[in-house]
């Protein structure tokens, strides 16, 4: 490309188009933190289930949390690191929801700490939070089944007040399936189908 | 009666950066060369102007050692774009 080259308004408008859409793709994320966090929150939750259920001592029945946090974080933490070494830019849509699940993050941080100290059941708290930051990402890429999954989220969120706190981790788990891991491998298809052209 | 296009818009290379920077929140030195096909020397030239003009900033950093150059549009660039947008939406309407 030139610098100095006389341009005609056909042209210069043209040069618009092109360079704004450059940049710009339509599936801008590849559902990996969906999958990453689908499918460890599921394993805590059936395991801690199984761990109730066989009578065992508080420590392992909280442990497939703990354990759950440390994969999952370093696990995301080292996919980001080899993300942005890739990605020599970033777009406006890959910035607001980045925040938004650091926000999620920092809620679900207060959200488990209020429920520790006054002992109250977490799972309704934690997938209303996820209702909120999953509808917020599936309205900022415009993605459906993120949307639906939100309201699955919502729904589970009051359908756990009807069950005890045992086997509300099961309607967790589905909940989690649902909203996480069926969006999330929807919007992996959507991604790869994507690079493919 | 039209406005005259910014002349510093009205050029390809420089109109391609900002189109470029426009619809991003920043973006590498080496990305903005990709996209618009020029050359290493001639960017850093009108990159320089556009920063000089206060249309853009540019970060120079380091990423693993080695040296980074981040560009990114000001409310002031933005600005003169839409302003040039409009001037050419305003030439081409005219025409029809």
């Amino acid at each position: 490309m030139q610098n100095e080259k006389q341009l005609t308004n056909e042209q210069s408008l043209q040069i618009i188009q092109q360079m704004i859409g450059v940049a710009q793709k339509n599936v801008s994320q590849n559902g990996f933190h969906f999958l990453l966090w689908g499918f460890l929150n599921v394993g805590a939750a059936l395991t801690q289930y199984l761990f109730i259920k066989m009578n065992c001592g508080e420590l392992l029945i909280n442990s497939p949390w703990i354990a759950m946090a440390i994969i999952g974080g370093i696990a995301a933490t080292i996919y980001e690191r080899r993300k942005d070494k890739i990605e020599r830019h970033e777009t406006f849509t890959n910035h607001f929801y980045g925040w938004v699940w650091v926000s999620f993050g920092i809620s679900m941080f207060v959200g488990i700490f209020y429920a520790n100290v006054y002992q109250v059941n977490m799972i309704p708290i934690i997938l209303t939070l996820a209702a909120f930051a999953t509808m917020v990402s599936g309205a900022i890429l415009q993605f459906t089944p993120l949307k639906i999954g939100a309201i699955v989220f919502w729904a589970s969120a009051l359908t756990t007040c009807f069950f005890s706190p045992t086997n509300g981790l099961l309607v967790f788990s589905l909940a989690i399936a649902l909203g996480y891991i069926l969006p999330g491998i929807l919007l992996w298809k959507k991604f790869n189908q994507q690079e493919r052209v | 009666m039209f406005k005259p296009l910014d002349p510093l818009l009205h050029s390809e290379l420089r109109l391609a950066v900002m189109s470029l920077l426009v619809g991003v929140k920043e973006a590498e030195f080496s990305f903005i060369k990709e996209k618009t096909n020029a050359s290493a020397g001639n960017l850093s030239v009108q990159i320089t102007k556009l920063n000089d003009a206060g249309y853009i900033t540019v970060k120079k950093t380091f990423k693993d050692n080695y040296p980074l150059t981040t560009c990114k549009i000001t409310p002031k660039g933005v600005s003169a774009f839409d302003n040039y947008v409009k001037t050419i939406s305003a030439y081409l309407n005219q025409k029809k």
